[in-house]
């Protein structure tokens, strides 16, 4: 079964129109990046698969129809990190944030523990509970909205231009960890940005444009695309812009995303 | 421009966060780094006069930050934080008429067109648009004014590669064709290496390494050590001279550094 699959959505902003019978469907446990320019529809599709905005058309998440019937059975299974972790993360201390899901859920007290223990361990934020979300750096308060949204066992993770604030340290920090989470959490990962060098950590690609879908793939096949990203203005990401450089000199051959391996590959 | 901070001591409450603070921003494109709490959005704020020394001046030219606002110009890290009007046209003219300007009507569209807008988005609300036009309208609503000085905050948070470009293009032309000097914070060090002239590396309210970029960005210890990466070009070079010995050129582009590696890999 598909995790989301999206039939006929139409969507404007008063008479701007955003989508226009959009359909698509993204597989369950897959890591897929959605890649758009700004104004190509990437966070209102994230607002409408939250719920949060009325369209026409059928949306399914996990089973359920999109609608105002199911929508507590559709925000249990998704789990969203936004792009300013300043509006998400609320409580005085990092443990009271992650602890705030599960409070809603009314969880008992003894489970809420066991899983701020759990997730705060795998994300290595254990020692940041006690904490004020104010002292934390860019990057832990990211981790800090990413366990807020793991916490409560989602489906879906939907990051929503959450590491656009990050420095490069820390994005691929997040982004390794990301890479975990889909294996061990067996999450469906959905990471909407205008960032293509984000989508190395993927398995898809889904590009974006004026509220349609251009190309859908698995990311190597993508980068294969190269007009096309250009068209819509992507470069490809370094190192798969590095090895197509030197792939046409016969330096290298195919994509090598790690950059110890290409330079050990260069200099046999 | 000249934007001079000297001796310039401040604090948040009762912790001193910049002592005897010194630097000198000698036009060109000036990138200010660092990691989160090393003071660059506070230095920021200091340099524009949002916020005022204890002790010690800040001078655009000759003359003190508080007689010379409107020759600086701030575009936030949040343009949500500036834009509070209807519509593009009333933001935008908004600080034309703070500073008594003429022309305001010409001054609009020719700020729009530079930040590369068109008239159709004149009318339309700057919180029905996207994140990176909202941005570009920011931004429109400071250059209006012609400030000598332009001050960016993170500018590339929200922005996609095509504005991204974009606002390289734009940055240089400011400085080529008008003269200005440009101070940018940013964390995006892979945009920086492609056109900054400066950089200065902020550590705890002190410069800990300043230079042209290529001397700061090449330096991957002293970076890695105040919690920074350097950029992926420079990087590779690092790379092979640590693990093969071979020193290949610091590069901006990934187009020159091909050159490189054909030359030294194939020989």
């Amino acid at each position: 079964m598909d995790s989301i699959v999206i039939n006929n959505l139409s969507f404007s902003y008063d008479d701007k129109i955003i989508f226009d019978n959009l359909s698509l469907s993204i597989k369950n446990g897959v890591f897929t990046t959605i890649l758009g320019n700004n104004g190509s529809g990437k966070s209102t599709l994230v607002k409408i698969l939250c719920g949060l905005l009325d369209f026409s058309g059928s949306i399914n998440i996990c089973g359920f129809e999109l609608c105002s019937s199911n929508i507590s059975s559709i925000r249990r299974n998704i789990g969203v990190v936004f792009e300013n972790p300043d509006n998400c993360l609320i409580s005085e201390t990092v443990l009271e944030d992650l602890a705030f899901p599960l409070e809603n859920l009314n969880c008992s007290r003894d489970f809420i523990y066991s899983k701020i223990n759990e997730i705060s361990n795998y994300l290595g934020i254990s020692h940041l509970l006690k904490k004020s979300c104010s002292e934390l750096s860019g990057g832990e308060k990211q981790l800090v909205s990413l366990g807020c949204a793991l916490i409560t066992g989602p489906s879906v993770l939907i990051l929503d231009e959450a590491l656009s604030m990050l420095d490069l340290k820390s994005k691929k920090k997040v982004l390794s960890i990301l890479k975990k989470v889909k294996k061990d959490y067996d999450v469906t990962i959905i990471n909407v940005t205008h960032d293509i060098e984000e989508s190395v950590y993927g398995d898809e690609i889904l590009l974006l444009n004026n509220g349609s879908v251009i190309i859908q793939d698995e990311k190597t096949e993508v980068y294969k695309c190269e007009k096309d990203l250009k068209k819509y203005g992507f470069d490809l990401p370094f190192m798969v812009d590095l090895s197509n450089r030197l792939s046409y000199y016969d330096l290298v051959d195919g994509f090598i995303f790690d950059m110890n391996q290409m330079v050990d590959v260069l200099w046999k | 421009m000249e934007v001079k901070l000297s001796n310039v001591s401040f604090s948040y409450d009762d912790s001193k966060f910049f002592s005897n603070f010194s630097c000198c921003f000698s036009g060109g494109i000036n990138a200010i780094v660092g990691s989160n709490g090393s003071g660059k959005s506070t230095l920021l704020d200091l340099i524009d006069g949002l916020l005022t020394p204890v002790s010690g001046s800040v001078k655009i030219g000759n003359v003190d930050i508080g007689s010379s606002r409107r020759m600086v110009g701030y575009l936030f890290q949040f343009p949500e934080e500036q834009i509070f009007n209807s519509s593009v046209y009333k933001e935008i003219e908004f600080g034309l008429k703070c500073f008594k300007c003429d022309d305001i009507d010409i001054k609009i569209r020719e700020s729009l067109e530079l930040v590369g807008l068109d008239d159709s988005f004149l009318e339309r609300n700057p919180y029905k648009i996207s994140n990176g036009e909202r941005r570009k309208v920011a931004l429109a609503s400071v250059l209006c004014y012609k400030p000598d000085v332009l001050i960016l905050d993170e500018p590339t948070v929200g922005l996609d590669n095509k504005s991204k470009n974009e606002l390289i293009r734009l940055l240089k032309k400011l400085k080529n064709e008008f003269n200005k000097t440009i101070i940018i914070v940013s964390h995006d060090i892979n945009f920086l290496h492609k056109f900054v002239d400066y950089v200065y590396l902020l550590h705890n309210g002190e410069i800990v390494l300043e230079g042209d970029k290529y001397f700061v960005f090449s330096n991957e210890e002293v970076m890695n050590q105040y919690g920074l990466e350097v950029p992926d070009v420079i990087h590779f070079s690092n790379l092979v001279m640590e693990r093969k010995g071979v020193k290949i050129g610091y590069r901006d582009e990934i187009n020159d550094l091909i050159k490189d590696v054909y030359r030294y890999a194939k020989w």
